[in-house]
């Protein structure tokens, strides 16, 4: 094996720790090396010497507080994760208080709905009933006035009718998904 | 040799020989691998592991061919536990030789 093969096995079984680590370890490899040459032993032989490369990585990896280097950086920050307890803590109360408001707007609104509904139905269909109306009212009264007051009659009743269906579905979805049931 | 035996007792080698003076990495697993037969590899393991326990510090100095080379210098702790396992080494030794002699009773 040559010095390049053996750090580049070491390098690859080193992955898991700190980068600042494995370059330090890397270091002392090269370091050995080089004096191992300086003394006159070639590079198969320090290898030889050395031993395999993932019995020396294994001893590193196996240390205690290995990986503790890599994951300490997130950790010093030991202030926000607390302050973030606390602030989840009062969340979840005020989520709950929420829910339950929410819960007794639904059920408020359902209550609502059996009125809200009809009149919002009965007021997009009466339209239809001016039309009727309409019929004998052109007949006795034939104005442009009293076509314009009709058509403007029917255009408001119809727009009222869907404006209050529309907003009565909207505040019952809001308030179911609100409750979070 | 027992490979767990071994390993055992090179923290005691490595101590000893940091407390006759400073020595860089390839000084160490030289001379341990020259007496004892290891993988000269696990010297680094070792003398990283005791390094972060406080047995000794480093430290560069430029050597006269190539670039600086990292120096082990046993710290107060070192010595202290160097004194310590190598009492502890030659009293178990002692023990054990009764045993090899067979009038240990």
């Amino acid at each position: 094996m040559t010095k390049a093969e053996f750090l580049q096995q070491l390098q690859n079984h080193l992955l898991p720790l700190a980068a600042a680590d494995r370059d330090e370890i890397l270091a002392d490899f090269e370091e050995h090396f080089q004096a191992g040459l300086e003394s006159g032993k070639t590079e198969a032989q320090i290898c030889q010497e050395l031993g395999n490369p993932y019995s020396c990585a294994l001893q590193y990896l196996r240390q205690p507080g290995a990986y503790t280097v890599p994951q300490q950086p997130p950790k010093p920050a030991t202030e926000p994760p607390k302050y973030n307890a606390a602030a989840a803590a009062q969340k979840a109360v005020y989520e709950r208080r929420n829910h339950t408001l929410w819960s007794i707007m639904f059920a408020l609104l359902v209550v609502c709905a059996f009125g809200v509904y009809p009149t919002a139905v009965t007021l997009m269909a009466s339209p239809l009933i001016v039309l009727l109306i309409s019929i004998f009212a052109v007949a006795f009264v034939p104005t442009a006035g009293m076509v314009g007051f009709l058509v403007s009659l029917c255009v408001c009743l119809f727009t009222a009718g869907l404006f209050i269906f529309l907003l009565m579905t909207w505040l019952l979805k809001l308030s179911y998904k609100r409750a979070g049931f | 040799m027992n490979t767990q035996f071994k390993k055992g007792v090179l923290e005691l080698c490595v101590l000893s020989l940091l407390k006759q003076g400073d020595k860089y990495g390839y000084e160490l697993a030289d001379t341990v691998g020259k007496q004892i037969d290891i993988s000269e590899g696990t010297i680094y393991p070792l003398l990283k592991r005791l390094r972060a326990e406080g047995y000794f510090e480093v430290y560069l100095k430029e050597s006269t061919s190539g670039p600086a080379r990292k120096y082990y210098k046993l710290t107060q702790k070192g010595k202290d536990m160097q004194a310590h396992l190598a009492q502890e080494w030659q009293e178990f030794t002692k023990s054990v030789s009764t045993f090899i002699g067979g009038d240990g009773q």
